[in-house]
């Protein structure tokens, strides 16, 4: 799984995971749900939408806050963790996930000037 | 007044990029990259560390922005000075201030800073600055004309900002502090907040701090040894 992080990974939020089947994507939400397994747990992105996020192996910590998650998108338009991270918000400044996923809406209105490609370079 | 213009840079330009940019300019010689025929000077990312490695004379870190592969980021360490030298843990969203280069046969961005994100909301504004500055350099040249010829660029923008003159968007009072920490920038720490203000003693203190906040955040200016003294990135 670690070849997921040596390619474009785009920023979606959930109304975009459909398009995204079997291909790596880049989440960012704030954790709702935890499964009792460890598992699996849901975020919601800034459209308060949820989306499913599952692990290979059980949560060794309580997750909360805004986590980021890279992996793969299954058939079910879950998103198969293959790393994720805790973005600790600062004191007296939350995340704004709202405006954040307005950012993600307008870098895929503009691919040319965001792009998640790497041309061959001369 | 002084004139500050003999020992101005002349390249100051600071482009706001993604990885996939960087890794897919074209190269024009070992430390020269272009974007559709405009020579990249400084430019920053904003990316989490996936992991790093300290060598005797630098720190190497990989940094994604989720653009594509992390991008190799280069620090030079300071052997005098060891406790300037403090590496990133992985997993902290950083800006990166600096130059694209080829080292060693690989594409580097030599940090002229590493800044540690605090405000996550940085990591939005960079997409947006990203969107914003490149739309503004290379979107009318492709609207208009569907080619990148350099006589189709607008002057201002071949090799930088010219001689003398500012970053767009700025306050007069920005302006000046900026000025006066370029003509401090050729010592070895910069300039302190003290003769910062003894420099500037017609301004207060107030907001010569709120202009320096802008101009750390923009990626102007950046903090040497320690929050006090600040030296511009450009130079």
């Amino acid at each position: 799984m670690a070849g997921v992080l040596d390619v474009p990974k785009p920023r979606i939020n959930t109304s975009m995971l459909s398009q995204h089947i079997s291909r790596p994507v880049c989440f960012v939400g704030r954790v709702e749900k935890v499964q009792p397994t460890g598992k699996t747990f849901t975020v919601s992105d800034g459209e308060g939408k949820s989306a499913t996020v599952e692990l290979n192996e059980p949560l060794e910590e309580e997750l909360s806050g805004i986590v980021e998650v890279v992996g793969m998108v299954s058939n079910r338009g879950a998103i198969m963790a293959a790393t994720y991270n805790t973005l600790r918000e600062d004191k007296g400044v939350p995340f704004d996930l709202e405006l954040y996923n307005e950012a993600v809406k307008l870098i895929h209105d503009f691919p040319q000037h965001y792009p998640f490609e790497v041309a061959a370079s001369g | 007044m002084h004139s500050f213009t003999l020992i101005l840079p002349q390249k100051a330009s600071l482009l706001p990029t993604t990885v996939s940019q960087l890794l897919s300019a074209s190269q024009i010689s070992n430390e020269t990259f272009a974007l559709c025929d405009l020579e990249l000077n400084q430019v920053s990312v904003v990316g989490i560390i996936r992991g790093f490695a300290p060598f005797v004379t630098n720190i190497q870190y990989s940094v994604d922005d989720m653009t594509g592969p992390p991008l190799k980021v280069m620090q030079w360490v300071n052997t005098k000075d060891c406790a300037l030298m403090t590496s990133v843990p992985t997993g902290t969203y950083v800006k990166v201030t600096g130059n694209l280069l080829n080292f060693n046969g690989q594409r580097v961005l030599l940090a002229k800073d590493i800044r540690c994100i605090k405000d996550l909301n940085e990591i939005t504004s960079h997409m947006l600055e990203v969107v914003h500055a490149h739309m503004l350099l290379f979107g009318k040249v492709f609207d208009v004309n569907m080619n990148t010829s350099a006589a189709s660029l607008p002057g201002r923008f071949r090799g930088g900002y010219p001689e003398g003159i500012l970053p767009n968007n700025l306050s007069a009072i920005q302006g000046q502090v900026l000025q006066v920490v370029r003509r401090f920038s050729v010592h070895e720490h910069g300039i302190s907040s003290h003769d910062l203000k003894k420099q500037l003693d017609y301004l207060r203190m107030k907001d010569i701090r709120t202009s320096l906040a802008v101009l750390i955040n923009e990626g102007h200016v950046f903090c040497t040894v320690d929050e006090h003294h600040f030296k511009s990135a450009v130079g």
